[in-house]
């Protein structure tokens, strides 16, 4: 089963496996440090829809759900 | 010779320019702080060089406007000075190994040190530069630590070692970042847990509330406080004695009276009231708009170093997205309740056409700059909460509606929010005195004489009774639509110069509260002063200005009217 970053918990830690979608968007992402192979961990998420926000190397960063939608992870049982 | 520096977004690529040509250019703890590019004078011991500061980049294959920039001046610098957030040394690493490649002359800056071995990073500078084979040197440029270094170091930059094929990319700087960095465990930081904090679904918002309720209060009562117990003061103290005199020598009329000290209200210069040159044009920017433009930007220039703008964008994001704009363009409205110039420029943030167009327009019809705020607090203090709330609750649901109605009709795509949140920073008080120096040394500069053209330019109008010619033109709508004496029509053309001083003109008139309430809309929305015009067109380009302009017409006709007849029928 594919998962998404949407599908992980509050505070879930999970290895990015994929970014689907668009070059630009792979490239954006890349210099927030969200790339294949990295550790990436749910912090948060707005209320009514809002933006997702992760930690990647001790960095928060945040972006839409839509967003959200297109990094597959891998979650990592500690 | 010409020296780039050249880094990632928010890694201090303006502070270190700064400290290194000593000309002072804005910096902030958010991406995307410089937009164009600088120049500036670099002295080394033996010749003075070209230092430019390039907008940030993440990588040379460009993915919006500012990185375009960026890979378009790689090509005619001499050496690129590379700034690197020391505490971001991975993610950093890509667009050094690119630039590498290019083969030009380098030295790797690793900036932001201090935060580096706080963090419990250890980086071994022998080490990398083995690795990169170019010189690297540590600064702190907030605090200015290691500049000098710096600067005797550029000379001695040269094209690096390091060769590699681009898919290898990403396990080349995995080797040298696990070769050269060492970090010890460390307990999340006081920084780290307030980050969560203010991003939390529930706390967040309530803290937001709180900033921002904190910073508008500070601006109102600080700024009023300056106002009314400082410079009026010192201006009645020392300088209404010198303007005294200079009347009395003009004999207290005449063409050339009118114009330097205006008409004297019951035998008395009236600063606020005379409309002279050395009376009210210089006692409007100075004692009644200065004090505020000061409270503002300290307290934007805070909440930009301490990293906070960013979060903000987070919060509202939900909220921008029914307007067709995300999060981040919250930026350019802060800035824009400012100034609308730099605001407006802020818009470049913004991915795509569709959002810098909204953003823009909203910006320049709903949102007023301080200058004009600062003057229609004072002007509607006698209409009292209702004038506030008839005033500032029209802006903000004008606000609301023109962008669900610009959502909804203008063609393009809203992007996602995509932010990387940066670290809280202590602000460096020294730092953030210069900076908000500079924004009001440059407000000074723009607004002082355009406060001083428009005041020439009113009592010429009035003497050659062109002002009289035009509100006889313009009296229908004036009179009929919005209810309005026919004089304000002389406010309403000096607004597009100026728009302190045209509500300044109001003053004399003696509205109600009714016209008082609808002049101060109808001028901050008809039209953007004359600087803010030229940067509109440069930014939206004739086509779209076009389409901006009408829709300020018709706004300002339509809300103007029906907010007249609303008033009316409330009996106002």
């Amino acid at each position: 089963m594919d998962k998404t970053l949407l599908d992980l918990k509050k505070g879930e830690k999970a290895e990015v496996v994929a970014i689907e979608g668009g070059h630009i968007l792979g490239m954006r992402l890349e210099a927030l440090g969200i790339r294949p192979r990295k550790q990436i961990t749910r912090i948060s998420t707005q209320l009514m829809g809002g933006p997702v926000i992760v930690a990647v190397d001790g960095r928060q960063t945040a972006f839409g759900r839509g967003t959200a939608a297109k990094i597959k992870v891998k979650p990592l049982n500690h | 010779m010409r020296i780039l520096l050249m880094g990632n977004p928010n890694v201090g690529k303006s502070a270190i320019f700064s400290r290194l040509t000593g000309t002072h250019v804005v910096a902030a703890n958010y991406s995307g702080t410089t937009v164009e590019f600088t120049c500036g004078k670099l002295k080394l011991p033996d010749k003075t060089v070209e230092l430019i500061d390039v907008p940030g980049a993440n990588t040379l294959a460009p993915t919006n406007k500012a990185e375009e920039v960026a890979v378009k001046m790689v090509a005619d610098g001499d050496i690129i000075v590379n700034v690197v957030d020391a505490t971001n040394l991975e993610r950093n690493l890509k667009l050094t190994l690119q630039l590498l490649q290019t083969g030009k002359p380098m030295l790797v800056v690793l900036n932001m040190w201090d935060e580096a071995l706080e963090h419990g990073m250890d980086i071994d500078v022998a080490a990398l530069e083995q690795r990169l084979g170019v010189p690297v040197v540590t600064t702190c440029a907030l605090s200015g630590e290691g500049i000098k270094t710096l600067a005797g170091k550029i000379e001695q930059a040269r094209p690096g070692s390091v060769r590699f094929e681009d898919e290898d990319l990403w396990s080349v700087i995995g080797g040298i970042v696990e070769h050269v960095q060492k970090i010890r465990h460390r307990h999340p930081s006081v920084g780290q847990s307030l980050s969560h904090a203010t991003v939390h679904p529930v706390i967040g918002p309530f803290i937001g509330v709180l900033v921002l309720l904190l910073s508008f209060s500070f601006v109102a009562y600080i700024g009023e406080w300056l106002v009314e117990d400082v410079m009026e003061a010192a201006f009645n103290f020392a300088w209404l004695p010198v303007t005294h005199w200079i009347s009395t020598l003009m004999g207290g009329e005449g063409f050339i009276h009118s114009v330097f000290i205006g008409e004297l209200i019951e035998g008395e210069i009236d600063f606020e009231l005379s409309f002279g040159l050395l009376t009210t044009g210089l006692f409007i920017p100075l004692a009644v708009v200065l004090p505020f433009v000061f409270c503002f930007y300290f307290v934007l220039s805070l909440l930009e170093d301490i990293g906070y703008l960013p979060r903000l964008g987070v919060l509202v994001d939900t909220i921008m997205h029914r307007i067709g704009l995300h999060g981040l363009s919250i930026v350019p409205m802060m800035l824009g309740l400012g100034c609308n110039v730099p605001g407006a420029m802020a818009g470049r943030i913004l991915e795509t056409r569709k959002e810098r167009f909204i953003a823009i327009t909203l910006l320049s019809i709903c949102v007023p700059c301080m200058a004009q705020l600062a003057m229609v607090v004072g002007l509607l203090g006698p209409a009292g909460v209702v004038g506030f709330v008839g005033v500032f609750g029209t802006l903000f649901l004008l606000w609301i509606l023109l962008g669900v109605l610009m959502k909804r009709f203008i063609k393009g795509e809203t992007p996602e929010i995509l932010v990387d949140m940066p670290p809280y920073r202590f602000p460096y008080w020294k730092g953030l005195a210069k900076k908000v120096y500079m924004r009001m040394r440059g407000f000074i500069r723009e607004a002082l004489p355009y406060v001083l053209l428009g005041v020439l330019i009113v009592n010429l109008l009035y003497a050659l009774g062109v002002i009289g010619f035009v509100s006889n033109i313009f009296s229908p709508i004036v009179t009929t639509l919005f209810g309005l004496p026919q004089e304000a029509v002389g406010a309403l053309i000096v607004g597009f110069l100026r728009k302190d001083v045209a509500v300044g003109m109001l003053a004399p008139l003696g509205l109600n509260v009714r016209q008082l309430i609808v002049a101060s809309v109808v001028l901050v929305v008809y039209f953007p002063c004359i600087a803010t015009f030229v940067v509109l067109f440069k930014e939206l380009g004739a086509k779209d200005l076009i389409k901006s302009t009408l829709i300020m017409i018709v706004v300002a006709l339509s809300v103007g009217g029906s907010l007249n007849l609303l008033l009316r029928t409330m009996g106002l």
